[in-house]
């Protein structure tokens, strides 16, 4: 096979597994900015790749010119992109990407190195190389590489600066995935695609490849972190109010703990809250139908951690609490301004994922609702944690009585 | 034989070994996997790679050559192997399907040694020996090949070894499963489960006819809710158990690495639930011994699983107690052992520590009965003393041999006289006079005994103490002695005294109301607190500020005499003023008195000042005869005898003054003029001197009369009425105007006012009653006046009215007739003016065609007489019309300098003509309120007229100033003839020409005249000044200044062009 087909189907096979994630992605949720951005570079990623194995695939350096041409206007967008990516990933960090004109400014770059590149390129900076014909880096180019470096180091600092400082243990594990995969593409695409080249030395352009390997990381977070899968499940409700002041005064952005081994003072608590003008989401590991008959919750969402599928019922996989619980809980806090999140099955979540992960995953909830003023009630029997367990709770926790 | 012959025969051999042993698993795996269809193939395959590897041996070493046809097999066994693994991961190709990721980590993970031998052969075996086949030469391909095919070999070996193993766990539980995920659940998470559920199970079976199928349902139900993730639909359909099976493929969900510890924790919270359940329908010990029997059984069926060990270790606290220590270890036991002798060591370290505690308590207590402040005295039961503390030695002044062996009631008696004696002698011990042992016989059948007695010292003093006793008994109960501790409270009974004084003096003060006497008793009680025997008592004369004695005794009248008296700067007033306590010896203090007191015998002296309102008003002086100094008890005694003589002074002083305030009230009340009553309870408890006078009731009459019955019934009701508004806290007015009916019947007019007030404690009101009868009188005679008054104005009025009608008719009238002489005066000019016309334009062209001189001189004579006539008729008309109000002037703001200018221009000819300068002086900054016109005429008339009567060169000057009083005034100067006297006064009359000689036949004598009515009219006035004749006129007019704001507005549009 002709050296140039090499590099001509590592860019195909870059596009596609691109695409489907992207699309997949894009398709999971529309509506995230995180999801947005993130289908915005993939398909700047697409374009760099077609034209890439487009330019592989040209029989003259004039037609190698459109299809450079192409290549490097996916690629300069797809920077920006990527950028614009580390910053609201995993979770808007600048007040300035609401203003359209600073979102304007951050493409402004891109657009005006696709004007100056188009305007110096020509056929002769395009040169037939045993992959077929390549873009040659003359002195006049240097720019995008310095461009290139400055803002993949930035985007690292981004993605650096979200792991040093993750609001919950699972973000961290995302930017990880995406961490390693950022790195590993910027080295590909700089190294052999500028650097190495600029020193002459020729080998062979992983810039494509890369890119499959970034969309395989993209693939394994989605996987294991359910990154871009985020969809709310339920709705905030409130439920009618009941006449009288409230039995149990439960502090905002407090956290409480009830030990019981029946449930049922825990519900009471909520309850109690939920009928005085609070909204409450409910994390229970029994059938939600009896839940709602036995306590007359009408608009209160209940989430079911069950093993079960079912159509009727809001359900978490108990295998994927630690990644699907914490997104939902904080989607449901943000949105209104006085809720408490009940939960009564962290004993449960213990037993499929241990103790470790458990009490992780209870901090980064408690840390989350103290943020947005909302209230935890956990609901927990005593006798299936262990006494250095429970201790945790005691330094954490308020005890309800 | 070929080198490379026998180098492909030594790898074909290792090649075989390692082949055979892979059969050798394969079939092992067949074996315990009883019928895996992937196991099957794998068998399959491993026997064609050693029949392969048989095929490499034989070929070398028994044909001395190579058969490639081995390598058909070869590729035929790895085929079997691949499609092996494949099937074998059928889990792995599902899961692909819908989570491939996830799926491939998994996969690779479990398998990574059979699968990494698989992608060996395929990647670098299979192509290498595809080579050396076809190159069909010896070499070095060929060896690699076979190498790699042994490396290959070893990689699925030990897969299948792993495999193998696991499978062998797993073959335990006797469960047949196709499914390779499954097999890493391991041994004994299921066997636990197992265990467990057998166990509950069985004590279900037992459990359910007491707690009967629905509750063991329910709860089971609710426990799988509960607890979803291991036993999720655990609950069997046909009978009330668990479903081992489902709890066991439930296990793949639970935390892998802490599995074990989870599932035994579940179960023993499940156990702990059903054998509570049973405790509740029967008893806890029936629930352990039925839940314990069931045990048994299934420990002789897995007798051999150590599972029971982990079971038994997590059972919840109370069961199989017994069976967990028969389960123990050795290592377990021994470990207890150490356990316990180690709490053993612990406990008798800590008697040992308590031992040596005790002994220091021992020592402490030792310390402490030798140190305390109070006595300590133990009698034997005979009732002699036996020890003694130093406390005691030292309050009776014995020694320590002295005392012991004393009967106690040598250093006991009880007090005279004091209200502990009737207590002792409800005790009994009063009973035998203390003497023998009475008291303390009586005193074992009380437990203890707590009273006040007084101790004898060994110089017979006694000593007020608080006397304690209890009984000494030893550990069977009998008495060994007694134990008296007693406290000195000499003190507390002097603090007792004094404010028992402190109280007498008190009540006494409260029932005098004489100074005098309140002094003597204040004086008493400090002598009595301060056990000291005599003295004074002085006051501060307010005014001359000296201090005088009021009150004395125990002085002799010598010393009385001596010191009676202190001036304000005496030392000893001053001394006394400081305000400070002084405790001193009197001889100290006596050489500044120059010998008063020096042979009279005093000791010790104390004098206090006693405040008022921070304020010293006197002092207490007290001596004593007998004390060398006054002791510190007797100090704070008399400051604070001090203290209450203060506020017993201030008030009987406030009382002196309410005294004199109530007389002086009683006075002021007696002698108004006005009648003042209080009722209290709507009846009159108090009425003065002048309301008996008004009403003719005596106070005998009044008292407890209600104010109504002396009231005129036609008042009655306002006065109720106005009584009612003011309880309800409505405002009511000051006073009420009604009428009282006097004892004789006659009534009396009068003004009521009231208050309330509180008399002798209780609400009260207090009404004041003016006569009025004398004003009522005259208001009506004002009232008769008035109505003669009103009738004069009405008669006024109509007059008025007939003047007003008059006044208008003769008004019309006037204005009647002015209209009619406007008209005349305008129909006159018109008919003066008409003839004159032709005159004065045709006589001049006559003149003019005239040749003859002396017709012409004529002629000019009638030219100048018809002007002389129209310019009179001009003036005349000119002056009537000024005279009419119907002429209107334009009053405007104008600049006066403007005016004077075009003035000035408009007879620039004639200044010229007769060689006048003239001077403007007039400010541009002065505006005045006038008619532009009429102001022009002014001043073209003045300034021609002074022209007139100026020599050629005369000098004419113009100047203004604003006055004050919002007027200008504008003078005209020239250096005329001047004016007379007489001139200056008729200068101004109609008609009136100062000298005749100057003037023109056509001046009519009313320029003037005009001119002081244009300026009348305009609000202001003119005339004219003269030094003298021959030296210059000067006319004098003002006019009214605009006002500011206009001024402004005129500035810009004069300045804007």
């Amino acid at each position: 096979m002709n050296s140039a087909l090499y590099l001509v189907t590592a860019s195909i096979i870059s596009a596609i597994l691109s695409s489907c994630i992207g699309i997949f992605v894009l398709y999971k949720n529309p509506k995230n900015i995180q999801n947005r951005v993130f289908a915005l570079f993939v398909f700047f990623l697409i374009v760099d790749s077609i034209g890439e194995a487009l330019l592989g695939l040209s029989n003259s350096s004039e037609e190698g010119l459109i299809w450079v041409r192409l290549g490097f206007f996916g690629f300069f967008f797809m920077v920006s992109a990527f950028f614009h990516l580390s910053l609201v990933f995993p979770r808007e960090r600048m007040k300035i990407l609401k203003n359209k004109f600073a979102l304007f400014m951050l493409y402004l770059a891109s657009i005006l190195l696709v004007c100056i590149f188009n305007l110096m390129l020509s056929a002769e900076d395009i040169q037939l190389t045993k992959w077929g014909y390549r873009f040659a880096f003359g002195s006049n180019y240097y720019y995008i590489v310095v461009w290139s470096i400055v803002i993949a180091v930035f985007t690292i600092l981004n993605f650096i600066f979200s792991y040093i400082h993750p609001k919950t243990t699972l973000e961290r594990k995302q930017i990880r995935h995406i961490f390693y995969g950022t790195v590993i593409m910027i080295i590909f695409i700089t190294g052999t695609h500028a650097i190495l080249p600029i020193f002459g030395i020729e080998v062979f352009p992983l810039g494509t490849v890369s890119f499959s390997i970034f969309a395989l990381f993209i693939a394994s977070a989605i996987q294991r972190y359910n990154i871009f899968l985020f969809r709310p499940l339920v709705e905030p409700g409130f439920e009618e109010k009941k006449e009288g002041p409230k039995i149990y005064e439960l502090k905002p952005s407090s956290s409480y703990i009830v030990r019981e081994q029946s449930g049922e003072q825990g519900y009471e608590i909520f309850t109690d809250q939920i009928t005085h003008d609070v909204s409450g989401l409910c994390v229970t590991k029994f059938p939600p139908h009896k839940i709602r008959a036995k306590y007359c919750f009408e608009k209160t969402p209940l989430i079911w951690f069950t093993f079960k599928q079912s159509n009727k019922e809001t359900t978490i996989d108990p295998k994927k609490t630690d990644v699907e619980l914490i997104p939902q809980i904080e989607d449901f806090v943000k949105r209104i301004r006085q809720t408490v999140v009940y939960i009564d099955c962290f004993d449960q979540i213990m037993v499929v994922k241990g103790f470790g992960t458990t009490l992780r995953l209870i901090r980064d909830i408690r840390k989350i609702c103290k943020e947005h003023n909302s209230t935890l009630l956990l609901s927990i029997d005593p006798n299936a944690f262990e006494k250095r367990h429970q201790s945790f709770f005691e330094r954490d926790f308020l005890e309800v009585s | 034989m070929e080198p490379y012959n026998l180098v492909i025969g030594i790898i074909g051999t290792i090649n075989f070994i390692l082949a055979i042993w892979l059969v050798y698993f394969a079939f092992k795996n067949v074996i315990e996997l009883k019928g895996a269809t992937a196991q099957n193939l794998m068998l399959v395959g491993a026997l064609f790679f050693a029949i392969s590897s048989f095929i490499s041996v034989i070929g070398p070493f028994v044909f001395d050559t190579i058969f490639n046809e081995r390598y058909t097999i070869f590729i035929a066994g790895f085929i079997l192997i691949l499609m092996g693994e494949a099937y074998s991961s059928k889990a792995f190709l599902k899961v692909v399907g819908k989570n491939p990721w996830l799926a491939m980590t998994r996969a690779f993970s479990h398998k990574k040694y059979r699968v990494g031998g698989v992608l060996l052969l395929l990647f670098f075996t299979i192509p290498l020996l595809t080579y050396s086949t076809l190159v069909g030469q010896k070499s070095i391909y060929g060896v690699a090949t076979l190498f790699l095919t042994s490396l290959s070999f070893v990689l699925l070996l030990i897969g299948e070894r792993q495999l193998y193993v696991t499978a062998n766990v797993f073959s335990d539980t006797g469960t047949i499963v196709e499914d390779i995920q499954e097999l890493k659940l391991l041994r004994d998470d299921i066997a636990c489960v197992r265990v467990y559920s057998d166990i509950i199970n069985r004590f279900l079976y037992f459990a359910k006819p007491i707690l009967g199928t629905k509750v063991v349902n329910d709860t089971l139900i609710r426990w799988s809710e509960e607890h979803p993730v291991l036993f999720e639909n655990c609950l069997t359909a046909s009978d009330s158990k668990i479903d081992t099976n489902v709890v066991i493929k439930n296990l793949d969900r639970v935390y892998e690495k802490g599995r074990l510890p989870i599932i035994l924790k579940e179960f023993s919270i499940l156990v702990s639930r059903f054998v509570n359940l049973y405790s509740g329908a029967t008893s806890s010990e029936h629930a352990i011994g039925i839940f314990t029997e069931n045990f048994k059984v299934v420990k002789k069926l897995y007798s051999e699983s150590p599972i029971l060990f982990d079971i038994l270790r997590t059972m919840p606290e109370g069961i199989l107690e017994e069976a967990k220590l028969a389960l123990l270890s050795r290592e377990e036991l021994e470990t207890k052992v150490k356990q316990r002798t180690a709490e053993l060591e612990t406990t008798l370290d800590e008697l040992k520590i308590k031992s040596i505690e005790l002994r220091r308590e021992k020592a402490f207590t030792e310390n402490i009965v030798t140190s305390m402040a109070d006595t300590l005295i133990v009698v034997g039961t005979d009732g002699n003393i036996i020890n003694v503390n130093k406390a005691t030695l030292n309050l009776l002044n014995y020694s320590e041999n002295e005392l012991i062996g004393q009967p106690m009631v040598t250093i006991v008696s009880l007090p005279e006289s004091d209200e502990s004696n009737e207590s002792v002698k409800e005790k009994g011990i009063k009973e035998g006079a203390i003497d023998g042992l009475t008291w303390l016989e009586k005193l074992i059948k009380k437990s203890s005994l707590n009273i006040e007695v007084n101790y004898k010292t060994k110089y017979g003093k006694k000593i007020p103490v608080n006397f304690s006793c209890s009984i000494m008994r030893d550990d069977d109960g009998t008495v060994q002695g007694f134990v008296c501790v007693a406290r000195d409270i000499t003190d507390r009974k002097r603090v007792e005294n004094l404010i028992h004084t402190q109280r007498d003096l008190g009540l006494s003060l409260s029932a005098t109301y004489e100074l005098d006497e309140g002094l003597h008793l204040c004086f008493e009680a400090a002598l009595k607190v301060s056990d000291m025997d005599s003295g004074g008592f002085y006051l501060v004369n307010d005014s001359s500020g000296a201090l005088d004695l009021v009150f004395h005794k125990g002085l002799s009248p010598e010393i009385v005499r001596g010191v009676s008296h202190f001036d304000s700067n005496s030392y000893y007033t001053r001394l006394v003023m400081r305000g400070k306590p002084i405790y001193t010896k009197h001889q100290e203090l006596d050489v500044q008195f120059r010998g008063v007191g020096q042979n009279e015998g005093f000791l010790a002296i104390a004098i206090i000042p006693v405040y008022f309102e921070d304020r010293v008003i006197g002092c207490l002086s007290i001596v004593s005869h007998t004390l060398n100094e006054v002791p510190l008890f007797a100090q704070d005694a008399l400051e604070m005898i001090a203290a209450q003589i203060g506020s017993a002074i201030a008030r009987l002083r406030a009382e002196d003054a309410l005294r004199e305030s109530e007389e002086r009230y009683s006075t002021i009340v007696e002698s108004a003029n006005d009648g003042i009553i209080i009722v209290k309870n709507q009846g009159i408890v108090f009425a003065n001197k002048k309301h008996f006078e008004l009403t003719g009731y005596m106070a005998e009459d009044l008292k407890g009369l209600n104010l109504v019955k002396i009231t005129n019934p036609k008042h009655i009701h306002k006065l109720l009425n106005r009584y009612r508004r003011r309880m309800a806290g409505e405002k009511v007015s000051d006073s009420l105007e009604i009428e009282l009916i006097h004892k004789d019947g006659h009534t009396i007019p009068v003004e009521l006012s009231s208050a309330r007030i509180e008399y002798q404690g209780n609400p009260a009101d207090v009404v004041f009653t003016h006569d009025i009868t004398d004003r009522k009188r005259a208001e009506e005679e004002i009232k008769r006046k008035n109505e003669e008054l009103l009738k004069i104005g009405d008669e006024l009025r109509e007059l008025n009215i007939h003047l007003e009608q008059k006044v208008e008719e003769r008004t019309n009238e006037i204005e009647k007739i002015l209209k009619h002489k406007d008209e005349f005066i305008n129909q006159l000019g018109h008919d003066l003016k008409t003839p004159l016309t032709p005159l004065t334009s045709l006589l001049p062209i006559i003149e003019e065609k005239e040749t003859d001189e002396k017709s012409r001189e004529l002629l000019e004579i009638c030219v100048h007489n018809v002007e002389y006539i129209k310019n009179l008729v001009v003036s005349t008309l000119q002056l009537a019309r000024l005279n009419s109000p119907n002429t209107v002037f334009d009053l405007r703001d104008i600049r006066l300098s403007d005016v004077v200018d075009s003035v000035f221009c408009d007879i620039q000819t004639i200044f010229e003509e007769n060689s006048v300068n003239i001077t403007n002086k007039v400010s541009k900054e002065i505006i005045v309120l006038a008619d532009e016109l009429r102001l022009k005429e002014v001043l073209n008339n003045l300034m021609t007229n002074a022209i007139k009567f100026m020599e050629s060169g005369g000098k004419l000057t113009l100047d203004a100033k604003e006055n004050d009083d919002g007027f200008a005034t504008i003078s005209v100067t020239d250096t005329g003839i001047g004016l007379g006297e007489e001139e200056k006064a008729r200068l101004f009359e109609e008609f009136y020409k100062a000298d005749r000689s100057r003037h023109e036949l056509a001046s009519s004598g009313l320029g003037l005249a005009i001119c002081k009515r244009i300026v009348e009219r305009h609000g202001g006035k003119i005339w004219a000044e003269s030094p003298g004749k021959g030296k210059g006129t000067t006319f004098y007019l003002t006019l009214k200044l605009a006002k500011k704001g206009c001024y402004d507005n005129l500035e810009e549009l004069i300045v804007a062009p």
